[in-house]
């Protein structure tokens, strides 16, 4: 089974719009939306949900009040500031903040009243999907999200125990914006990351860093320069710094109306507009991708 | 009898990446001359708008363990006592990935031996410029870590707490958006009329609720065919502050790196937008 991740540095590139293009393209795969503080790809991918499972996040410290001393070290050594102390004399007691709490114990472990319990919390669920291309996994977190990277690497274990339970030869990931831990996980046993990028300078910028971490994680990259005409300039510098970075590029694709349209119809472009501009170079970058992964 | 004048603080968040956040947040420092702080260290973009003539850079370290091999007994607590699995006891020695150790210590407390010591590794780097057009704080995180909140936190201890300060957020909904809206006075979301939007924005006001801030809504790219979002934005119970259009021209600059305030037609929007943030923050 071969994996493709689709990242972009920054937000709003479209990489939501193209994965699901995409999808009716590269023919049976499973998709799996790891942009999961902000899960979007069901949106666009017409689906009926086939198993939800809660999702269990880092445990979380909660203080037993009756037990607590109100001797303070949990607080003073918490990394992440989630315990404060509350009241004075006999009454101080500890408070632990959930939100802020990463659940790494060490409070439970200082703590010489036994005070801490370390609770299991229901983060939020997974889901798996079918739709007509396949199948779809995401995931529904109550903010905040924590430890995002840890649930997008379940959601690609467990998308490709389905490739391959289903003998389907692609899973493709929607990958967050950014570069962080959720980015990283993300990239994890990727064969190959599409870069979504766009002729801004902001764009430009944070194609550099997304480049720059999917090298370190031995990820070859291509990229789809979406908006193409917005700015012929910068369009000129994004192709300058990807043909220096090594870095093929599967298309151009200009600004279409129809995209929008299709958001608000909930389809992809590639199915409702399928001469439109868009659909065109998607399907294209779509063949050039198809045979760069040896499918 | 002198009275402190207290600083606002505002930060612009979304939920959904590419809304307009940088967009609003570089106009707005310079609408209000409120200092401008980058929290988007993943992807930090403000400085592009802004020529920069004076700079300091700093490196942000946090703690990560470091082992003595020759205290080291290969007990294997150190191991069983890191939940992110960034210790993992091998046959011969200690394996440490530093780059999924949350810097707890918890590994350091627990090692019979004290074997563990803690050691600063980079986290990113904070930078602190002056243009003609005001003060930028901005932040870049190392590629390769984890997470931005380290850096993020290092950031806000560099604000003053008498002065004015417009945080721009990263996208999403996780831990690096809570700690950015911690201690705001006003949570201004950024959003589009799209069903993705409106979507993420759902999650964000959420969030930002759950801290207790107030919430307002700017409304980007108004008049792009699709979604009608002001009555689910009246529903959530949102003041709308601004409509900024869909514009091709609009687009156009922000993709060169210009500051929209340059504008007659939208110095006033932005001088508007501010007044109205400063009426829901209070005094």
């Amino acid at each position: 089974m071969k994996e493709l991740v689709v990242l972009s540095g920054k937000g709003g590139t479209g990489k939501t719009v193209v994965t699901a293009s995409l999808l009716e393209v590269l023919g049976p795969t499973v998709a799996a939306d790891c942009d999961v503080d902000a899960s979007n790809l069901r949106l666009m991918v017409e689906s009926t949900v086939e198993r939800c499972t809660p999702y269990l996040g880092m445990r979380k410290a909660r203080v037993e009040v009756e037990l607590c001393d109100g001797c303070g070290r949990c607080a003073e050594s918490c990394a992440f500031s989630a315990i404060t102390m509350v009241g004075s004399g006999p009454g101080r007691k500890a408070l632990c903040d959930p939100d802020a709490c990463e659940g790494c114990g060490l409070c439970q472990r200082l703590c010489r009243s036994s005070a801490i319990e370390m609770v299991e919390v229901i983060a939020g669920e997974w889901m798996v999907s079918k739709s007509a291309q396949g199948w779809v996994l995401d995931a529904y977190l109550e903010p905040p999200a924590q430890n995002t990277g840890r649930l997008v690497s379940l959601l690609k274990a467990e998308g490709r125990a389905l490739a391959q339970e289903k003998d389907l030869p692609l899973m493709v990931v929607d990958g967050p914006p950014g570069i962080a831990c959720p980015a990283i996980a993300s990239l994890s046993g990727a064969n190959l990351c599409l870069l979504v990028t766009e002729p801004t300078l902001s764009g430009l910028h944070d194609l550099g860093r997304a480049i720059g971490l999917a090298r370190s994680r031995h990820v070859p990259c291509v990229a789809i320069l979406n908006r193409s005409d917005l700015c012929p300039k910068l369009a000129g510098e994004v192709e300058e710094e990807l043909e220096a970075e090594g870095v093929p590029l599967m298309a151009r694709i200009p600004c279409d109306e129809s995209v929008s349209e299709s958001l608000a119809i909930g389809h992809p472009p590639t199915r409702l507009y399928p001469d439109s501009p868009f659909s065109r170079n998607l399907r294209h970058a779509g063949e050039l991708i198809r045979s760069i992964l040896g499918l | 009898m002198t009275t402190e004048a207290k600083g606002h603080r505002l930060c612009i968040a979304s939920g959904k990446g590419g809304t307009g956040k940088t967009l609003v947040a570089t106009n707005l420092s310079v609408a209000s001359g409120a200092r401008l702080a980058d929290l988007d260290v993943e992807a930090p973009n403000c400085h592009l708008f802004f020529e920069c003539h004076k700079g300091s850079s700093e490196a942000v370290y946090r703690q990560v363990p470091q082992v003595d091999p020759a205290s080291c007994h290969l007990c294997g607590e150190c191991a069983k006592a890191c939940l992110f699995g960034a210790i993992m006891r091998l046959p011969d020695r200690l394996l440490l990935q530093e780059d999924v150790c949350h810097s707890c210590g918890a590994c350091q407390v627990v090692c019979p031996q004290q074997a563990i010591s803690m050691h600063p590794r980079r986290t990113g780097s904070m930078v602190q410029c002056h243009s003609r057009d005001g003060d930028l704080l901005y932040g870049r995180l190392r590629i390769g870590e984890p997470s931005p909140v380290p850096l993020i936190r290092a950031m806000k201890s560099c604000l003053q707490e008498g002065s004015d300060a417009v945080l721009d957020c990263p996208p999403g909904t996780g831990c690096a958006v809570l700690e950015c809206m911690r201690g705001s006075d006003l949570c201004l979301m950024v959003t589009e009329p799209t069903v993705f939007g409106l979507h993420d924005l759902r999650l964000a006001v959420k969030l930002a609720r759950k801290l207790g801030l107030p919430v307002a809504v700017v409304i980007n790219k108004d008049g792009l065919p699709g979604t009608d979002i002001v009555p689910e934005c009246q529903d959530m119970g949102l003041e709308v502050l601004a409509r900024i259009p869909f514009s091709r021209s609009i687009a156009e600059s922000y993709a060169q790196g210009q500051l929209l305030f340059e504008k007659d037609e939208h110095r006033k929007a932005f001088l508007e937008l501010w007044r109205r943030c400063q009426e829901l923050m209070g005094p």
